[in-house]
């Protein structure tokens, strides 16, 4: 066809439509059906991006350090090295989007930012533990530490990242000026969860789910199981809201529906041996509150030795990790009771993580404490 | 008993040897007055009258308290409660143990509020019951030196506080009211309280005021503007305003006489209260004798009491008919900054005027030629600065002197000496910059034009550009970029805040949650009351750059093809700013 037949197509399409309109009136229906299915379409092959400029200066196996250059305003002291989720999403979680970015409100506040985008695992990774992920931890650490020339750097961990950049401390304190942790599993027994209560299978069911991917966690196996938590709302409730919003010409909510399952629905694989030592450590041994139950290349663990200023985030309606979970690593700290700081956002999981108004509302206030660190 | 004139030499001695270190504080000059006027009004705060020997014995209980608790000379209690006369007893006894006050500005909130509080690096703060709500929202936020009290006057309420708070008023019933010995040890050259303010850059600032200022201040009201011990003060501004503490609250302890004290200004209840209190003095901004003047005028309006107006940026034009409609005898514009240095009053009330570069003979400044656009000074061949002539405007200097101290902002050196020029006229000398423009007259007097840098004045009150620009910021969302500046806004005294921002591609805003957002985080006359949506400034920092151009263009529909937004006073939202609303402020149809 060439460009003319194209031309005529379209004005066929109209004059069709506009006769089916008149003669059928659910015709309108099937426009919108037509394009209901298109938005779940496209979200067939997801993709991920990050939304502020950035350039990777270190990387090492799975961990790809990104720099994030502060343009407007470079006035803290100190830089802030932000430890995403490992749950088989995708690292960009804490640059989500233009307008709803962890980076984006630490840059507001004159920090520069880096951030460990954990990589989808392959086979040559499938053998990193969580001995290997700390030193990778470390190694960011220092690339960081020897680029600024500061000694102590600020750590933020979000969800996974938050027990990750707690063990890192505990381990690492004299690189540590500050740790925040965000919606981060501490104490999985402080509150019941079903994340956790599903994680009392036994060991072998989680062995099988790695072996059948030859040594790698598949993401979308952990994604099922967040589902899993709330079916109704990931299977049925959230489409119905979608054809409301097509019936409704809604084109804002369309937009930031179709942006937020595109990340959603993106998930990338874990080294199989690193999913079994959380399983195993944090969620059926419930480790990190027990001071040197279990040891990282020969050290043992113990929260204790953390005695830097500590900031906990956790949100009022997070059915992952309730806020009791978080809070618990208050005390387990050495640090001095007026330097933790607790802040309990009104969100759930995702939205304490990164939602707009816990950005604008609570994260400002991490901030706004953070700025108190000497 | 001394005469008027006998009064205001006396006054005039005191500021003269105010030059020198004197063994005053505002803890000595209390308790002088309880023993030589004792039984004389010092207070009337509704029906409760305070007398002098009152007042020195509540600000004892208080010096009592506090020395209790181990403060000493140079630590800082930050204070944040309406003004009634705990405030005022507070400041007095821990003035005579050297403790500095740290005088907070409720009416800013959240992050800059916690910053104030951290700057002052309080050992206790004194959080009036109406701000507790307020101190909680941010309490994560600040930090406090040891013991870090918390301490709530409840004015004879008795709220059930939260953990970690203490009820002032029980922990002063068994204080002494005997005068401390550690009054003796406290003069001039001591630090009283710390003021805060937007500056004319940057971040919010502390402002150490010494004793010495403060009783300047006072001394400087009985000598020019008419107050003396007779006085009846009616006083309705924050108590931490430059204005509130320094001139009423330092003129009625200089004169030892009474003010009438209320926790906020009411333009209906104005009139009742004069008469009620046969009051004679009053000390207003701007727009309040905008308001007074704006109510329906009635048969009596001329019979009051009232004398003499002290005002802080009066609309020239309103002067006469505000004077000749209440049959004032007085209406005397000053001119000053929190920073404080240099006085100008225009006591000789020639119209339009705010001050005289002389006071009794003392030089306070100069009009110096500067580029209007980007503020610095310009100097002539030999390096002096170039003073104005009658008929120009340059920015006023204020010669920083034995009397005249600058005590710079607290901890801020880059802030401190961005405010100085050194080798002005001469070798060795030291002026303070106030950013201000003025337009030289003949016979030395000065007439106010418009503020350089980053703030602009409204409804009486600095804004910091910077800072407003900075919470806008954080509301994130679709905001990309912004800066705010003070446009004029016809028939109004002062500039109104304008924000210009850009929008992050394909992102909308949220009116309700942005409204409510800039409610929660700003005072009222900070908050912007116009919003210019630019487009794309292609560049970070670009709207800086643009600033003065907007500035220019001010607020008409008819210079702005950028879609505008103002926020309507009715409404209590942003709405579209249209040329039919431009004209409705032209035609006086809308006020803000």
């Amino acid at each position: 066809m060439n460009l003319s037949d194209f031309k005529k197509m379209d004005e066929y399409m109209e004059i069709t439509h506009d006769y089916m309109l008149k003669v059928n009136p659910f015709y309108g229906d099937f426009l919108k059906a037509m394009r209901y299915f298109n938005v779940l379409d496209a979200l067939n092959n997801p993709t991920a991006e990050w939304s502020t400029p950035n350039n990777v200066i270190y990387e090492n196996q799975t961990l790809a350090l990104r720099h994030f250059p502060n343009k407007r305003l470079n006035d803290a002291k100190r830089p802030v090295l932000i430890l995403p989720p490992q749950a088989g999403h995708h690292s960009n979680l804490s640059d989500y989007s233009a307008a709803q970015s962890l980076v984006r409100v630490f840059h507001r506040y004159g920090y520069d930012v880096y951030i460990t985008h954990w990589q989808s695992a392959t086979q040559e990774y499938k053998d990193l533990g969580m001995n290997d992920y700390i030193r990778l931890t470390d190694e960011a650490v220092d690339k960081i530490r020897e680029r600024t020339g500061v000694y102590k750097i600020h750590i933020v961990g979000q969800c996974q990242g938050g027990w990750q950049s707690a063990v890192y401390t505990s381990l690492h304190q004299e690189k540590i000026a500050t740790l925040v942790t965000a919606a981060a599993p501490i104490d999985v027994f402080a509150a019941p969860s079903q994340i956790v209560d599903n994680a009392q299978l036994p060991m072998e069911f989680f062995e099988f789910l790695v072996s059948r991917n030859n040594g790698l966690m598949n993401g979308k196996f952990m994604l099922q199981g967040f589902k899993s938590m709330q079916a109704e709302e990931h299977y049925v409730r959230k489409y119905f809201r979608l054809w409301d919003w097509i019936q409704n010409n809604d084109e804002d909510a369309i937009k930031r529906f179709s942006y937020f399952e595109n990340w959603y629905e993106y998930t990338q694989f874990l080294p199989g041996r690193f999913y079994l030592d959380i399983i195993k450590n944090i969620f059926k041994e419930n480790n990190l509150t027990k001071h040197g139950a279990f040891s990282l290349d020969g050290v043992p663990v113990d929260m204790a030795n953390i005695t830097c200023p500590v900031i906990i985030m956790a949100g009022k309606k997070d059915h992952i990790t309730p806020p009791a979970q978080a809070f618990a690593l208050k005390n387990l700290v050495s640090t001095p009771p007026e330097d933790v700081v607790e802040i309990l956002t009104d969100g759930g999981h995702i939205g304490t993580l990164m939602g707009t108004e816990a950005l604008r509302e609570d994260w400002t206030a991490v901030n706004e404490v953070l700025k108190l660190a000497i | 008993m001394k005469t008027v004139k006998q009064q205001e030499k006396y006054h005039l001695d005191c500021v003269k040897a105010l030059k020198k270190t004197q063994p005053w504080s505002l803890g000595s000059e209390v308790e002088k007055l309880a023993l030589e006027r004792g039984d004389h009004a010092a207070i009337i705060y509704y029906d409760r009258v305070i007398t002098y020997a009152d007042f020195n014995k509540a600000a004892n209980r208080y010096a009592s308290y506090f020395a209790s608790q181990g403060l000493k000379k140079g630590d800082v209690v930050a204070m944040m409660m309406a003004g009634r006369p705990e405030y005022l007893f507070a400041v007095a006894g821990l003035s005579k143990l050297g403790v500095i006050s740290a005088l907070l500005t409720p009416e800013v909130r959240g992050e800059v509020l916690a910053g104030s509080i951290n700057m002052a690096e309080a050992r206790a703060v004194i959080i009036g019951h109406e701000y507790l709500d307020l101190f909680q929202g941010i309490s994560e936020r600040i930090r406090m030196h040891s013991p870090a009290h918390k301490l709530v006057e409840c004015e004879e309420r008795c709220p059930e506080l939260p953990p970690g708070f203490e009820n002032l008023g029980e922990l002063l019933a068994a204080a002494s009211e005997e005068n401390p010995s550690t009054t003796a040890a406290v003069n001039t050259d001591d630090t009283l309280v710390y003021l805060f303010s937007a500056g004319s850059s940057g971040n919010r600032k502390a402002i150490p005021v010494l004793h010495k200022r403060f009783l300047a201040v006072g001394h400087k009201a009985g000598a020019f503007t008419r107050m003396n011990y007779d006085t009846i003060q009616y006083m309705s501004l924050p108590l931490h305003f430059n204005s509130g503490f320094n001139i009423c609250f330092g003129g009625m302890i200089a004169t030892g006489s009474t003010m009438v004290l209320r926790k906020r200004f009411s333009v209906h209840e104005f009139w009742d209260i004069i008469r009620r209190y046969k009051i004679n003095y009053f000390v207003a901004v701007g727009e309040m004798c905008r308001y007074i003047f704006n109510q329906v005028t009635r048969r009596d309006d001329a019979d009051n009491p009232l004398e003499t107006v002290i005002c802080n940026g009066i609309w020239g034009g309103l002067i006469e008919p505000f004077k000749k409609r209440f049959g004032l005898k007085h209406v005397i514009e000053i001119y000053g900054s929190t920073e404080g240095v240099g006085s100008f009053i225009n006591y000789q009330e020639i119209n339009d005027m705010c001050g005289n570069l002389n006071l009794a003979g003392v030089r306070q400044g100069e009009v110096v030629r500067c580029n209007f656009d980007t503020g610095e000074l310009l100097r002539d061949e030999n390096s002096c600065l170039i003073k104005c002539t009658p008929g120009h405007t340059g920015v006023l200097i204020c010669e920083i002197n034995e009397l005249n101290v600058f005590t710079g902002y607290l901890n801020d050196p880059d802030a401190t000496e961005a405010k100085l020029v050194r080798n002005a006229f001469k070798k060795g000398d030291l002026y303070y910059i106030t950013n201000d423009l003025m337009e030289l007259h003949d016979g030395d007097n000065i007439s106010f034009v418009d503020r350089l840098g980053d703030s602009y004045r409204w409804k009486g009150k600095s804004v910091s550009a910077h800072q407003v620009s900075d919470v806008l910021l954080k509301f994130f969302g679709p905001i990309d970029d912004v800066t705010v500046y003070g446009v004029k806004v016809p028939g109004m005294e002062g500039r109104a805040g304008m924000a210009a921002m850009t929008y992050i591609e394909g992102e909308k805003m949220d009116w309700k949650r942005f409204i409510q957002y800039v409610n929660d985080r700003m005072p009222e006359h900070a908050i912007p009351l116009f919003l210019r949506i630019v487009q794309d400034s292609e560049g970070v920092n670009l709207l800086d750059q643009l600033k003065q151009k907007y500035k220019k263009e001010g607020i008409s529909p008819l210079t702005i093809k950028d879609p505008m937004f103002y926020l309507d006073p009715v409404k209590e939202s942003y709405v579209p700013f249209t040329m039919e609303t431009y004209n409705a402020i032209l035609e006086n149809r809308i006020r803000f």
